[in-house]
């Protein structure tokens, strides 16, 4: 049964206790990271860290006041996943829980993924030569939550069954008169796992508008092998004219 | 039979060449035509471009463009320089004359050469002389015409019919007979059919060679000498096939120096002459007699120097692939080249083993008022003999 | 020009096979045998990762990193001099075709799109910020362009003369004319 993460920004405290509980269940380890302009550290997701905690301060000119937004980023877990449709080697499944995977074993490290998710989510490492990814903890659901969601002291991120999410979703937006990402108003590439309750607009979170459905350049990719086949038949057919033409000459 | 259409002739090998071509150019800068006219039509890779261009048009083309291409493929010396650069190794003397086989098939022949076939079908000789007159030059010299013999002295057209090679012809019978070889001239000798391969002519070879094979097998000879290399390429080419193996074939040069070497002739003690050779495509570059010149020169003179642009990779001199009838001034341009050459590096002899490249270069070297003095090779040995 | 370079080994009527046509193709022009060289290996490799991805999986790590990263980098910087070769060599635009520059544009898009895709693993990228906008910019199109061109590349250097008719019939014509060059007579000394 497909199952789902609520993102509840608005409760959120950018405590990162998600983060640290991503690196320990996936053993990863931690970063060398420079001094920048992120609030936070490690700055963005990378090879080793699947989630990430966004921070942002909204200085308001006007009345002087100012607010943090902590916004809890990585893979939205989509339901018609781009990645794993441009990916040549089907090393990335969509399970039918939720979580979207990426074998490690079967990456080549093409990139295509990283060209086609439209969240800019898999990472690439030049170490490895491989793409890594949140996997929604496929080796924990839907018998046990998530994680970073165990860890959440504040239940901004909530596990449950796609069903209840999206219901939970629907009674949250009220309180908040928000905006659902990822499902109910909107469904980025048939609806994603995790989905999102905003109190802002998806904009003000830096979240992109994604279709519904792939973005054309994925079935060009997939297809277009197929050109092949009327290749070759083509030039098998001119081929074997071609020997005709000899053989007749030579008869002459 | 529905029409033929220029380039139909083309096989496999032809037409795959069209595309296999690796297009690296190295034949366009080197092609001593394209050197003196610059005209694109005339580079051997542009020509194998329009080709190709042709073939895939499938007889569609134009019937102007079919003729800028006919005429790019007789602006050509056939001397072969482009496939000496060729990476491919692709035999494109070959490809040049099957293309002018076509073009005379199909009616695009260029004039000159169209009556030249004419005049090889009725006299047997590409200069439209009569056929009875072939042996007319022997006139005044002993020249011996045996009904047997051991060898026979294949003269070919150029020396039968010229003048101005009677003293080549007469300087090489001094020689054979110095050397006590029994050997004569072929009653019944006719053009070995090499200018029809030039002209695109090569389907009425057949009849020429069938007389010359015929004329050398009477004669129970069991070797064939030869001064002109166009000859000897299409004897050892084509007739060997039909001549067997028992029967040898060699260039004049060739022989000369196994005499030297054998010591069936003696040559008087080196001269200081500085003479220079320039080496006929046909016997250099396309039958590979390279070394054997320079030995019998190293024995004739102290002085001999090696005209720069030779051996292998030697520049046409421009009298090649019946070039002259196309383009008697520019030919004539490519020969002066060599006889300024030859001026440079103070040669005051320049000798060559053809009688085509002769002609070329000593009418170049007389209308450039040149102090060099143009000789067959042969008439540099003869009067050095013992 | 004439007579400079050293003298081929050479002999007519001329023999024809593989060691001939490569050895010519060095002697000739380096740059163009790297050129075709690294071309056919990004081909192969391309096709390799294309095609049979689904079967051979996680194994074909190695040939994306390294026979398609690797040497696609060092394609980059040989087509860039073969193309400055080519635009200096007025040999050579004498007789190339229209098909061939087609060709030329196939390959200027492939390796823009190509490096798009790998420049994600150059840590440098960032220090040109415009060169990163730019590539991140047509990242999307990246895979979609890069692989379908390569199909339609194909099929046009086929029916168009192009690259790889040309190889095509090179290879067919050295194998036929290695059986029939066998027994044509040559010079007997
Ligand atoms: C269907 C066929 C092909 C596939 C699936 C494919 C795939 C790829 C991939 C995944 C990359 C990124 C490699 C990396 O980051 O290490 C790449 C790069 C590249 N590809 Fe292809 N490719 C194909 C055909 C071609 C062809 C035919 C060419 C030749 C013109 C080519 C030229 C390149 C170049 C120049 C790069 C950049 C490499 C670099 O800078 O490291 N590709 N290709």
């Amino acid at each position: 049964m497909e199952h789902a993460v609520l993102v509840d920004p608005a409760k959120c405290i950018g405590c990162r206790a998600c983060q640290v509980a991503c690196k320990r269940w996936n053993n990863n380890p931690g970063e060398e990271t420079t001094f920048s302009n992120e609030w936070t550290n490690p700055p963005k997701l990378s090879y080793n860290t699947y989630t990430h905690i966004k921070f942002k301060l909204e200085h308001n000119e006007t009345t002087g006041e100012t607010k943090w937004r902590f916004f809890n980023w990585r893979c939205m877990q989509c339901e018609i996943p781009a990645c794993a449709k441009a990916c040549p080697v089907n090393a990335i499944t969509k399970y039918e829980e939720g979580p979207v995977v990426i074998d490690q074993d079967r990456c080549i490290g093409c990139k295509f993924c990283v060209s086609e998710c439209p969240f800019e989510v898999p990472q690439f490492d030049t170490v490895s030569g491989k793409v890594s990814k949140c996997h929604m903890c496929f080796d924990r659901v839907p018998s046990k939550e998530p994680a970073c969601v165990q860890s959440c002291p504040t239940d901004a991120l909530v596990f449950g069954t796609r069903d209840s999410i999206i219901q939970k979703a629907k009674e949250r937006k009220e309180e908040l008169d928000g905006y659902i990402y990822g499902d109910v108003d909107n469904k980025p590439l048939g609806g994603s796992s995790f989905i999102y309750v905003l109190d802002a607009e998806p904009s003000v979170y830096g979240l992109p508008i994604v279709g519904e459905s792939l973005s054309p350049t994925v079935p060009v990719l997939n297809l277009s092998k197929w050109l092949l086949v009327p290749a070759a038949i083509g030039g098998l057919a001119y081929l074997v004219a071609w020997r005709k033409k000899r053989m007749n000459e030579k008869e002459e | 039979m529905k029409q033929k259409k220029f380039l139909d002739n083309f096989g496999r090998s032809e037409s795959l060449w069209m595309y296999a071509c690796s297009r690296c150019g190295e034949c366009v800068d080197v092609c001593p035509v394209y050197e003196e006219t610059a005209d694109k039509y005339t580079a051997p890779g542009f020509k194998i471009k329009k080709m190709r261009g042709l073939l895939r048009a499938r007889g569609s083309a134009r019937e102007e463009s079919v003729k800028k291409v006919v005429e790019g493929l007789y602006e050509c010396t056939l001397c072969g320089r482009c496939w000496s650069v060729c990476p491919n190794n692709y035999d494109l003397v070959a490809l040049w004359e099957k293309a002018r086989e076509s073009a005379v098939e199909t009616g695009f022949g260029l004039n000159p050469h169209t009556e030249m076939i004419e005049a090889l079908k009725a006299e047997n000789n590409i200069f439209k002389r009569p056929h009875t007159g072939r042996r007319d030059w022997t006139k005044g010299l002993r020249i011996p015409e045996k009904e047997k013999a051991d060898t026979v002295y294949f003269i070919g057209c150029l020396m039968s019919y010229r003048g101005q090679l009677k003293p080549a012809a007469k300087a090489m019978a001094t020689i054979l007979n110095a050397a006590g070889e029994n050997w004569t001239i072929l009653k019944g000798e006719v053009c070995c059919g090499a200018p029809l391969r030039f002209s695109g002519g090569t389907k009425h070879m057949e009849e020429l060679m069938d007389a010359n094979v015929k004329a050398i097998e009477s004669t129970g000879a069991r070797k064939i000498v030869f001064s002109c290399p166009g000859c000897y390429r299409v004897f050892w080419q084509e007739y060997s096939k039909l001549l067997g193996d028992r029967v040898r074939l060699v260039h004049a040069i060739e022989l000369i120096d196994s005499y030297v070497k054998s010591g069936k002739i003696k040559l008087k003690d080196k001269t200081e002459e500085r003479i220079t050779y320039h080496d006929p495509c046909e016997l250099s570059r396309l039958s590979g007699v390279i070394e054997e010149p320079r030995h019998v020169f190293a024995n004739l003179t102290t002085q001999f120097v090696e005209l720069p642009g030779n051996k292998f990779n030697v520049k046409c001199c421009g009298g090649g692939g019946l070039y002259k009838a196309i383009d008697l001034d520019k030919s004539r341009e490519i020969a002066k080249k060599r006889v300024t050459l030859a001026e440079e590096i103070g040669a005051t002899t320049l000798t060559t083993a053809c009688p085509s490249c002769y002609m070329t270069i000593s009418q170049a070297a007389r209308l450039k008022k040149s102090n060099v003095k143009v000789i067959d090779f042969a008439e540099a040995i003869a009067p050095q003999i013992e | 020009m004439t007579g400079d370079k050293k003298v081929p080994k050479k002999k007519y009527p001329p023999e024809m096979n593989y060691s001939i046509v490569l050895k010519g193709m060095g002697r000739t022009s380096p740059i163009d045998v790297t050129f075709h060289l690294l071309m056919a290996i990004l081909l192969i490799t391309g096709l390799i990762i294309d095609l049979l991805g689904p079967w051979l999986g996680g194994w074909l790590s190695s040939i994306r990193s390294i026979a398609h990263g690797y040497v696609g980098a060092l394609f980059v910087l040989v087509f860039i001099v073969y193309l400055i070769k080519v635009a200096y060599s007025k040999k050579m635009r004498t007789v190339l075709t229209v098909t061939n520059y087609v060709d030329f544009l196939f390959y200027i898009i492939l390796t823009v799109t190509g490096i798009t895709m790998a420049s994600v693993n150059w840590p440098w990228i960032n220090l040109v910020p415009e060169l990163a906008d730019a590539l991140s910019s047509i990242a999307v199109y990246a895979p979609a362009v890069h692989v379908a061109l390569t199909y339609v590349w194909i099929v046009f250097s086929t029916v168009f003369p192009g690259g790889i008719l040309h190889g095509l019939a090179s290879v067919y014509l050295i194998s036929h004319l290695k059986k029939k060059y066998k027994n044509r007579r040559s010079r007997v000394r």
